[in-house]
């Protein structure tokens, strides 16, 4: 039967992150967006702290992780499965804390998505453990090139070749979230696409991972930006990086007729898209409960119950976020609850991605004008939400690129049929 | 009172809930019930009554001592005045009428929940998740009718539904209608649990509202002018969903 009960597991959780919120997270969120490029080590290592005591695996559900059963026993019996359910709720609370700050989380983010989604055991084993290490360690995802973003991956010039028992890259990736992190201030790994054959088009496109210190992988450079600024965001030049042979994710060989290698690498983002759109609505719903409380201390009350034709402005407009909130927030619980039943949810992904950009983009603007000048001061945190709001419109897709997503799929049209 | 309901053959029952203001609120009547020596009496004037004209058994809210409370009124009671069938911008299948209530007398066990009456906001509450999947079908049929069309209506060699201008309509179209979709179940899930779904079901017709007006409206856009024909549904669905914030009233029975 359908239910619309938070699990109780995922309940404890939403505690403890809530927690974190809101005496690590809301307290420096000011500070490190005004000193851009500083890292809030305190938050970095508490998460680290947290994670290794609840075993280390870090924000990877279980059931992508590698499995150890103790030897001479039988396996666990399973649960229900809600691992994507439980990131959720944390990108969604971590992100109400901050979401700068949540990019910063040591914990496997979208690198570790990519590894857990297309790995073997054995890569899951040599690049998803760390998260549980002695320090902690930050991961990256670089898909994005100078001359193209929503392009990609078709257009992918970074080139992967085979050199004996090494890959070697070329090529400048940049707008690489937590690049600097995850190769100069941590041990960490970012996912880096490359083409393994420039002939094959998408086909060829893989992602493989590039670990701290290796040589010819430097990090040139970190953006200015208009908001989530306690986030890096790196530009890494590859100049022949040479990377082990198994430090490629998915199939070596080119299925130009099938494409299958390909595929497999995109379904990651049928992963990271739901968590993209619930940290979006850990925004939203910041900002909600900040303008509700700022108009109660103002002594302006909303009445609840009456029809739209009774409402003030501000009563209509605060329910109108109330409706956009709620419906996405249960549109992108949909789309991980799937991907825990082990669902195909790519159509739900970039609904729930679409939707989540524009209502927190929305709410935000919103707030600002609904709260006056106390709204635009830099004295609360809403005129900083706003600005950290607009990314979610961006990145892992913009609005855009989900729109064409979501209408391929209802329309059953190809990308020939519909670019 | 129930069993004739459920289980004899089909036969109207009203509820006679909106009145003809353009600030009606459930919760403050106009109609209203007085006590008097153990009876209520009923004054008010309802509209949107659905077969009121052959109703078996009318079902009247009126403000009893300020609080919305439902009455069972049989039909050709006196000072009861059944108005000639309504004529609205859309929803013409169902016959409505205007009801004058002057000085109805109804017994004490009228009152739903007898003496102490009952929570008229679990009724309201119920109508509106219902209102809230009605809104939801009627802007799915126009999605539906409007997605097939513009696959198959061509411009310039290609067909619309090519055209990102069409087809990111149609994408906002299909995400809407799913999220405000679980914005009703869960008000449902919430009524079917016996908790309190009041601002729930409120956030879910309100959704419903909007969400059947854009997509109805959207849908006449894809078929161009030929939406404004009435030989295509789509501009009978966009008048329907048009009254969307009405239809609480309608969908209790
Ligand atoms: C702060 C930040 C962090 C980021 N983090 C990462 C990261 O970790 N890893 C990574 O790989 N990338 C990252 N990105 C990059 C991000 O994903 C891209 O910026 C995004 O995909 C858009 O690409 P673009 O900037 O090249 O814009 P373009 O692709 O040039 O797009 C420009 C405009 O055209 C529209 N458009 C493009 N194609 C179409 C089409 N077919 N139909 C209709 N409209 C279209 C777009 O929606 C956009 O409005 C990040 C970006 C930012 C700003």
């Amino acid at each position: 039967m359908i239910s619309f009960e938070i699990p109780d597991k995922v309940r404890n959780t939403v505690t403890l992150m809530t927690m974190v919120a809101e005496n690590m997270m809301r307290p420096v969120a000011r500070y490190f967006d005004d000193h851009e490029h500083e890292i809030p080590w305190d938050y970095i290592n508490m998460m680290h702290d947290a994670n290794k005591q609840m075993g280390g695996g870090g924000f990877v559900p279980s059931s992508d992780k590698p499995k150890k059963a103790p030897e001479g026993e039988a396996p666990k019996k399973e649960g229900p499965r809600i691992g994507y359910q439980r990131l959720a709720y944390s990108a969604e609370v971590l992100s109400w804390g901050d979401t700068g700050l949540y990019l910063c989380s040591p914990v496997g983010l979208l690198g570790a998505a990519a590894v857990a989604a297309t790995g073997t055991l054995e890569q899951k084993q040599l690049f998803l453990t760390r998260f549980g290490g002695e320090k902690p360690v930050l991961d990256a995802m670089a898909l994005t090139e100078p001359h193209a973003g929503s392009a990609m991956p078709a257009e992918v010039r970074t080139t992967a070749v085979r050199d004996g028992d090494s890959w070697v890259l070329n090529g400048e990736k940049i707008f690489v979230t937590a690049g600097h992190k995850a190769l100069v201030d941590t041990q960490g790994f970012v996912v880096v696409w490359a083409t393994i054959d420039p002939s094959a088009g998408r086909a060829g496109v893989r992602p493989f991972v590039v670990e701290a210190g290796t040589p010819g992988g430097p990090v040139t450079k970190r953006e200015h930006k208009l908001g989530i600024r306690a986030s890096d965001t790196a530009s890494v030049v590859l100049q022949d990086c040479r990377i082990p042979l198994d430090n490629i994710l998915g199939s070596p060989e080119v299925e130009k007729k099938s494409g299958e290698g390909f595929k497999g690498a995109m379904a990651t983002f049928d992963a990271s898209r739901p968590m993209v759109a619930a940290s979006a609505l850990g925004v939203a719903r910041a900002t909600l409960e900040a303008v509700k409380e700022m108009l109660a201390a103002h002594g302006v009350t909303l009445r609840t119950g009456i029809p739209r034709s009774r409402m003030t402005n501000t009563e209509r407009e605060v329910m109108d976020m109330e409706i956009l909130l709620r419906s996405t927030w249960l549109l992108v619980l949909k789309s991980v609850w799937m991907m825990d039943e082990k669902k195909p949810n790519n159509l739900e992904a970039s609904m729930g991605k679409v939707r989540a950009g524009d209502v927190v983009v929305r709410i935000t603007q919103k707030a600002v004008e609904l709260l006056g000048p106390l709204g635009y001061s830099r004295e609360h945190l809403v005129e900083k939400w706003f600005r950290d709001a607009k990314i979610n419109d961006l990145y892992e897709g913009t609005g855009q690129i989900n729109r064409l997503i979501i209408a391929r799929r209802i329309l059953e049209y190809g990308r020939n049929e519909l670019a | 009172m129930l069993p004739p309901v459920v289980e004899g053959d089909w036969k109207p029952y009203a509820s006679a809930f909106v009145e003809p203001n353009l600030d009606f609120a459930p919760a403050e009547m106009r109609t209203t019930a007085a006590r008097s020596n153990g009876s209520y009496v009923l004054n008010g004037v309802k509209t949107m009554v659905p077969f009121a004209a052959q109703a078996a058994g009318l079902l009247v809210y009126a403000s009893l001592d300020g609080k919305t409370q439902a009455f069972v009124v049989p039909p050709g009671s006196a000072g009861l005045k059944v108005g000639d069938r309504e004529a609205w911008c859309g929803l013409n299948a169902l016959p409505t009428h205007r009801l004058t209530l002057e000085g109805v007398k109804v017994p004490a066990d009228a009152r739903l929940g007898g003496e102490s009456g009952h929570d008229a906001q679990l009724l309201i509450a119920a109508t509106q998740t219902a209102t809230a999947a009605l809104a939801i079908g009627l802007a799915r049929a126009a999605y539906e009718y409007a997605l097939a069309y513009a696959k198959d209506r061509t411009v310039f060699g290609t067909a619309i539904a090519q055209k990102q201008s069409i087809a990111f309509m149609l994408a906002e179209m299909a995400t809407d209608i799913e999220a405000i979709r679980l914005l009703a179940w869960e008000a449902a899930w919430l009524l079917d649990q016996g908790k309190d779904a009041a601002q729930a079901a409120l956030m879910a017709v309100l959704g419903g509202a909007d969400c059947a007006m854009m997509v109805t409206d959207r849908a006449v856009q894809i078929l161009g002018g030929h939406g404004y024909i009435r030989e295509h549904p789509v501009e009978r669905w966009m008048r329907n969903g048009r009254g969307v914030p009405n239809f609480p009233g309608l969908a209790m029975v």
